[in-house]
Formats: structure tokens, C-alpha cells, sequence
């Protein structure tokens, strides 16, 4: 199949919306057909399927179809086109530790279609435009950043006329950031948060320490993503929340995580605004364009239901380099979603011997 | 359904009436969730504390009394029938997560070392020893349930009172050890108490601390620097950070033989811990220039590690450790499809052990559970500039090969600042004298080889 077929298959598939029924038949001879694409085209991909014995000609299901580490994306150029057809590049954060990974685009189109109907049902259910502050650097700040790339893309079509990054030069704009807020607690218009969970917490930590408080109008909402991979500060997620509802007054329905990294195309977001679920039936949902396995790391299948395991995505929309990926995520099926737990940490020593990060910090 | 229960562990202080054993640890295993300690109030604390010291202050025992006890004690917790062992065997595996066989080998490694000499050797080099008015407090850490029982025994020589706070994850070694002593000999209870609290629950520090002139603290780097922050200036801290280990080897030897028994030592110097100790190597270099010989080594190393499950079962891991060792697999499995220089040796269907070969010489760490590195480290390569940026960071470095290439190397390794020096396969055993941390001098190992 020639890209422009297999590109035009994957974007009719996510236009019918990500509320529409998963069509497994449909997902499967894509998912099928995108694989033997991207072994034709993707050398180092092929490679590592030849070694794991496991080639198009093998693989009968999306279910295996091999996952590349998250890793692998540091290691090599994950291509499935010629380096000259590359438009985009995004790159993993990285630390000073380690190389930073890239992911390559030789199309938008694909990674247009698949976050933006997916953004709009899953933050903004209910508006068309909504004033979209951002406490992150801009995409002139940060071209190389997925996140800040689709926050942009985003903001082009869901913002109202006002729209703001926060953080310039790897500082938070703390004084832009109370100006505007004030002026949202002064209007009540709602608006849309969004930023790291780390840059949160610095967030919440100026604002303690200078008696700042927001009311602002509850049916705001926060777009809350990331960990605090290689940060020094971690709070647990239910704090975090929590003290985010007392500095805004958002409630914590309205908060919502997105999971999404730079080796992937699409995001996966809390289903408390697309679905209103009661508080133990909140979980991530599944795009009909992607899959979630979850994988036990001592046998390598895929477990049960409410089992934890390693998360791994299988994402159309990564046509360009790799359908299925493994993360490093630790998480569990439910229902129809999936949720996280957590991610292994590189290191976690129990005794008195030295973990990785400790020893390389 | 079953009820679960806590096993709460009693602080252990003189004039106390002691718990029973047996009826502790009475519970059916499957029924208890966690075994855990029982905090004091504070003005509780305080007036256990004063009391010990009074106690103590009126002692009458010997340094050979206490000779004599620890010897009696060691050939008792050698005795498979012994109470306290049997609690430990059945017990420790819920608080470390090793397996029975590797909390036996442990327990017997550890034990060798309470011998009549090696004992005798110690209390001959503290020689006479002036009493203090305050606690030798011991803080210890993680899992690796012996690694703070030598500096209890050097500190109750030394006949001042000794004050054990176990690590909050394993909290029971510890207080099996002092009340078996105290059981033997119920004068030693003046000299040795046993109490835990929430660790970093400042208000219990700051008492503890104002009754100790000497505090050993095992912990993570942080944990360390923030505790000697805080430490009154009357106090001698002494802090262990976390260090890590890797072995040796030269070539010469390596050519003659045919690996299994460097093999053998390698994978015992692995498995024992679980590779969670200090003293357990995270790679081997190799000095060699072929790469085919790190290979050769390294699927004898795989055999080996296959027959020592059956000697030293694998223990539990959590689904954080399992994650980690499968992602890193994964991460040298992509690599080694694109690179002939990394070869992948692991377990059948379990993440138990994992053997990987590297071509390219560098200083990869472990993420422990049996996973160890070789790494061809050819003959023009010098070990010092490797290793340089580690300097400070090194446990014990187990070396394999003649003595004659030892000899070149011995500025280069006292260079690198480490610990301690033996052979492979001794790693995990440090003399009683070597305490956790060893003696920092590659010429002691020359009496030794």
C-alpha cells in the first residue's frame, strides 16, 4: 500500500471520531497493513523484527505486532521514509545523563487529525473557543517539543482571542500569570489551564509563598500532563490536585491528565469531562485509532483486565515511524480505558547499593 | 477471605519484661501483611533511655564477657533448630523479598565471621576501650538484612551501650539479634537496646540523637547529607552513603582456563542479596582484546546462573523491579538487533538473571536482580581514567588473575579510592574487621592471595 492510500485509510478511520465505536476488523487490517509498511521502510525496525523472529509474514494480529522499547527512539533514526522527506522532528526531553530521543515526520496531516478532535472532546466538550493560558515555554522557545507543538496547534483552533505561554526563558512568567488570572477571577469568564504537572507545583509554591489565591469560575478546567521524570520535587498526584482546586477553585472533575509522549502521535486523556463517570470509573480513553496492551514484564503477554503491567500503544497515527511502542509506564486495563500507576523509576535500589540515577547524578 | 494482621515489633530496652518469642510469631505467615515497630511517646522514650544508660553505667560485664557471648551466640544462630533462626528464615523473606535459601546463605556467610579468632582478632585491635556515657547509635537501611550487624558487634566490644534503629522495610534482623543476646545473656541488655521509629520523624531524632555521642547512619546519599545537617556538634557522625562494586579481570589467567569456575564466582558474587548490597558487582571488565572471549565467558556465566536458581531461588519482585529489568532487556535487545557488539544472555520464560556482553568498554550499572555486565576492557585501556569520575563511589572491587598483573595495578586501584579488595566470588563475604566499608588498601589483599 502507497502512503497516500494508507495515510487517507488512517485519517477516514479517526474522522469518524473518537467517539465512535472501535471497529476491530477495520483497526486490524490497518494496523496489519501499517506494520508491513513500516518493515518494507524502516530499516532498524526491520532488523529488530527479524531478531525477535517476528516478520508480517508471522505476525497474524495487531496484538503482535513487535513493540519498540521507548528507548529506541534515542538509540536510532526510527524512520519509515528517507531522511530528506523529514518535515518535523520532535525530541524527547531528555536529561544531562542521557541522549534525548527524536521522532521523525515526514506529514502533519496524520498527527493534525489525530489530536484535535480528540483534544476538543476530552477538555472542551461544551465550548467552541475558551481562553487558553499555557505554563510552558512557546513553540519559538521550544520548537522540538511535542507537547508544545500540539498545545499550539490547539490553541489555533480552541482559543478565544487571548492565549499565553507562561514560561520564557526557562523561567515562569509568575507577574503575566497573576495579571491574567486576576483578570479571569475579575470576569468569571472560564478558561483552560495547561502545563506540566512540575510546572504546576512551582506554580502553587509561588503562590503559597506570596498568599495568592484564584477564584475563578468552576467550570475552568486544567490540561495537567507529564510526571516529574528527573525533577527534583515529586508530589502525589491526588495532592497535587487537591491543591490545585483550593488555588483555583477547579474542581477535581475538571482536572484533567493527559498521557502522551513524543514517540507517539496520539494523546490519551481522563474521560471526567467526555464522559462525566462517578469518580472510580474514571480511566484514560482508547482512541478507535490506537490500542492499549497492558504487558506482563515477566512473560511478555498481555494481562487481564485490572492486572498492572507495562504499558504498551499500539497508534495508527505513527505511521511515520513505529506502530507499536513499549513504554515504561506501569498501568492496568479498565473497562474500556486504561489507567497509569506509574513509571519505573531507572533506579530503584532497595539495599545499600546505588541505582542508576544516584550514581550518574 | 482471610483477616490480615500487623506483627508489631516491641522496642527492646533493659528492665522490660521481653516479649515471647513464639508467641510473635505465632501467625500464619499467609495471614499477616506487615511487620512493623511500635513507637514510644516521647516522654516514654526519654525515660527508656536514661534507664539503659544507668544500667549501663552499673555493668560489670568484660570485654571477654561479651567475647564469650558472641561466640556462644553465633554457634547457636549457626544451629538450624535454633528459635531465633527458624523465626528468620520463615520470616525475613516477607521483609527483604529474598527467597528462604538466600536468607539461610546469608545468614551462614555472615555468621563464618563470629569465630573464635576473628572475634579475638577484634577485640584485640580495639584493645582497652574507655566507656562513654552515651549510646553508639546504629541507623540502618534497605533490605540487605546483615550489612549493620558488624558495627553492633565492633560497638558492643567496645563495651559502650550500643542503640540499634532498624530500617522501616526491614525492621525484624535486627531485633531477632538483640533479643536473642539479651535472652543469652540478660546483662548484656544494659549494652544493647533496640527501638524504631518512623523514619524522618524529626521529634524522635532529635531525642535519640542528644542521647548518642556516636551515630552510624547507613542510607541514600540525600538521607545521609540531611542527617549530618542536623546533627547536634557534640555528635561524631559517621555516614555510609550508597556505593556500588565491579570486578576484575585480567587476562593472562583467563586464557589457561576454561571459565567455570570464574563463572561460578561471578554469579555468587550476583545472586547473593539479590545484587542489592555494596559489595555486589554491577559488570566485570575483562582485559582482554577479544571479544569473542567476553562471550565465552558470558554463556558460561548463564549456565552458572541457571544451576545457582536451584541452590539460591530468585526472590519476589515488585512490579516497579520487574518493569525496569524488562525495559532494559528491551532497550539491549533493539540494540543489540543493529549492533554486534552486545550480546543478551537471560533467564528462560523469568526475569531472574540476565547476563549482558558489551564490546564498547564503559561503566554501565546495574538495575540489580541479577543483572550483571561483562565488559571487554582491552589491555591499553587504563582502569583509573575509566573509572575516574567514580572515585569515592567504590565498594569493593573483586579481581580474578596473577598476582604479577595485580602488582602493575595496584597504584592504579588504590587510585580509585575503593573499600576493599578480594577475589571473585568473595565479594559478598567481608572479613568481620573490613566492618560494612572494609579497609580502603589494596596491599592488605596481597596477604590474603
Amino acid at each position: 500500500m502507497i502512503i497516500d492510500e494508507l495515510d487517507q485509510k488512517i485519517i477516514s478511520l479517526i474522522q469518524k471520531g473518537v467517539d465512535s465505536p472501535p471497529d476491530d476488523k477495520e483497526f486490524s487490517e490497518l494496523a496489519l497493513s501499517l506494520f508491513q509498511y513500516q518493515f518494507d521502510n524502516n530499516e532498524p525496525y526491520q532488523k529488530y523484527c527479524r531478531s525477535l523472529s517476528l516478520t508480517p509474514e508471522q505476525v497474524s494480529s495487531w496484538r503482535e505486532i513487535p513493540a519498540v522499547p521507548t528507548s529506541a527512539f534515542k538509540a536510532v533514526r526510527l524512520a519509515s521514509f528517507p531522511p530528506e522527506k523529514t518535515i518535523k522532528v520532535f525530541h524527547t526531553s531528555g536529561t544531562t545523563q542521557s541522549k534525548s530521543g527524536e521522532h521523525y515526520l515526514d506529514s502533519l496531516s496524520l498527527y493534525h487529525a489525530s489530536l484535535n478532535d480528540n483534544f476538543k472532546k476530552h477538555l472542551l466538550p461544551e465550548y467552541e473557543k475558551i481562553p487558553m493560558l499555557s505554563l510552558t515555554p512557546s513553540p519559538l522557545e521550544a520548537p522540538h517539543s511535542s507537547l508544545i507543538f500540539m498545545i499550539d496547534d490547539c490553541m489555533e483552533l480552541f482559543s478565544s482571542i487571548d492565549k499565553a505561554f507562561f514560561i520564557l526563558n526557562d523561567a515562569l512568567d509568575t507577574k503575566g500569570l497573576t495579571r491574567k488570572l486576576k483578570k479571569y477571577e475579575d470576569s468569571q469568564e472560564p478558561i483552560l489551564l495547561m502545563g506540566t504537572a512540575f510546572s504546576f507545583v512551582h506554580w502553587i509554591d509561588f503562590c503559597t509563598e506570596n498568599h495568592l489565591q484564584f477564584h475563578l469560575n468552576p467550570e475552568s478546567r486544567i490540561m495537567e500532563t507529564g510526571g516529574f521524570k528527573g525533577k527534583s520535587r515529586e508530589v502525589a498526584k491526588s495532592l497535587l490536585y487537591a491543591k490545585l482546586d483550593e488555588l483555583f477553585n477547579i474542581p477535581q472533575t475538571h482536572i484533567i491528565n493527559e498521557y502522551g509522549m513524543t514517540e507517539l502521535g496520539t494523546q490519551f486523556y481522563d474521560n471526567k469531562l467526555f464522559e462525566q463517570p462517578s469518580p472510580e470509573k474514571v480511566f484514560k480513553n482508547i482512541p478507535p485509532w490506537s490500542r492499549v496492551l497492558i504487558i506482563d514484564p515477566e512473560t511478555g503477554h498481555h494481562v487481564e483486565e485490572g492486572n498492572l503491567g507495562m504499558i504498551r500503544i499500539i497508534d495508527l497515527s505513527n505511521r511515520g515511524s513505529v506502530i507499536a511502542v513499549q513504554t515504561e509506564d506501569i498501568g492496568f486495563k479498565i473497562q474500556d480505558g486504561f489507567d497509569i500507576k506509574g513509571r519505573n523509576p531507572r533506579a530503584i535500589p532497595r539495599g545499600c547499593s546505588l541505582g542508576i540515577d544516584e550514581i550518574l547524578s | 477471605m482471610k483477616a490480615m494482621n500487623n506483627i508489631i515489633l516491641p522496642p527492646l530496652f533493659p528492665g522490660e519484661v521481653l516479649p515471647p518469642l513464639n508467641a510473635l510469631f505465632e501467625k500464619s505467615i499467609d495471614t499477616v501483611k506487615s511487620i512493623q515497630s511500635l513507637p514510644l511517646p516521647l516522654d516514654t522514650l526519654k525515660h527508656r533511655l536514661n534507664e539503659t544508660l544507668q544500667f549501663h553505667s552499673q555493668s560489670k560485664l568484660s570485654q571477654k564477657d561479651i567475647l564469650d557471648t558472641l561466640i556462644i551466640l553465633a554457634e547457636s544462630w549457626k544451629k538450624k533448630s535454633f528459635p531465633y533462626r527458624k523465626v528468620a528464615e520463615e520470616w525475613l523473606p516477607i521483609t527483604t523479598g529474598f527467597s528462604r535459601e538466600m536468607i539461610r546463605e546469608c545468614l551462614d556467610i555472615t555468621l563464618e565471621e563470629f569465630k573464635l579468632d576473628k572475634l579475638t582478632q577484634c577485640f584485640l585491635e580495639l584493645g582497652i576501650c574507655n566507656t562513654e556515657s552515651k549510646f553508639h547509635l546504629h541507623i540502618h537501611a534497605g533490605n540487605v538484612f546483615t550489612s549493620g550487624l558488624f558495627g553492633i558487634i565492633y560497638g558492643l566490644l567496645s563495651l559502650n551501650p550500643q542503640l540499634v534503629k532498624p530500617s522501616s522495610e526491614e525492621p525484624l534482623f535486627p531485633w531477632l539479634f538483640v533479643h536473642s543476646i539479651i535472652i543469652l545473656n540478660p546483662s548484656l541488655a544494659a549494652h544493647l537496646a533496640y527501638y524504631n521509629w518512623p523514619g524522618g520523624t524529626k521529634t524522635h531524632e532529635e531525642v535519640v540523637f542528644a542521647y548518642s555521642d556516636k551515630i552510624f547512619a547507613y542510607g541514600d546519599d540525600n538521607t545521609i547529607s540531611d542527617m549530618n545537617n542536623r546533627m547536634p556538634s557534640s555528635v561524631q557522625f559517621h555516614g555510609y552513603g550508597h556505593k556500588f562494586s565491579f570486578g576484575f579481570i585480567s587476562n593472562d589467567n583467563l586464557l589457561m582456563e576454561d571459565f567455570s569456575e570464574i563463572a561460578r564466582r561471578i554469579a555468587y558474587d550476583v545472586a547473593l542479596y539479590e545484587q542489592q548490597g555494596c559489595m555486589s558487582p554491577h559488570f566485570i571488565l575483562i582485559e582482554s582484546d577479544s571479544f569473542d572471549i567476553v562471550v565465552k565467558l558470558g554463556n558460561k556465566l548463564a549456565e552458572e546462573m541457571n544451576s545457582l536458581e536451584v541452590k539460591l531461588p530468585a526472590g519476589i519482585k515488585s512490579i516497579e523491579e520487574k518493569s525496569l529489568i524488562k525495559s532494559i532487556r528491551d532497550e539491549l535487545s533493539f540494540q543489540s538487533s543493529l549492533n554486534h557488539g552486545i550480546k543478551l544472555l537471560e533467564s528462560n520464560n523469568s526475569l531472574n538473571w540476565t547476563v549482558v556482553c558489551l564490546q564498547n568498554t564503559q561503566v554501565p550499572i546495574s538495575c540489580l536482580n541479577r543483572f550483571i555486565y561483562l565488559v571487554l576492557f582491552p589491555k591499553k585501556e587504563t582502569i583509573g581514567e575509566l573509572l575516574k569520575p567514580f572515585i569515592g563511589k567504590i565498594q569493593t572491587i573483586g579481581y580474578w588473575g596473577s598476582l604479577k598483573q595485580l602488582n602493575g595495578l595496584t597504584s592504579e586501584l588504590s587510585a580509585l579510592r575503593a573499600n576493599r579488595f578480594c577475589l571473585l566470588g568473595e565479594m559478598q563475604k567481608p572479613a568481620i574487621k573490613e566492618r560494612h566499608r572494609g579497609k580502603p588498601n589494596p596491599e592488605d589483599f596481597y596477604e590474603k592471595y
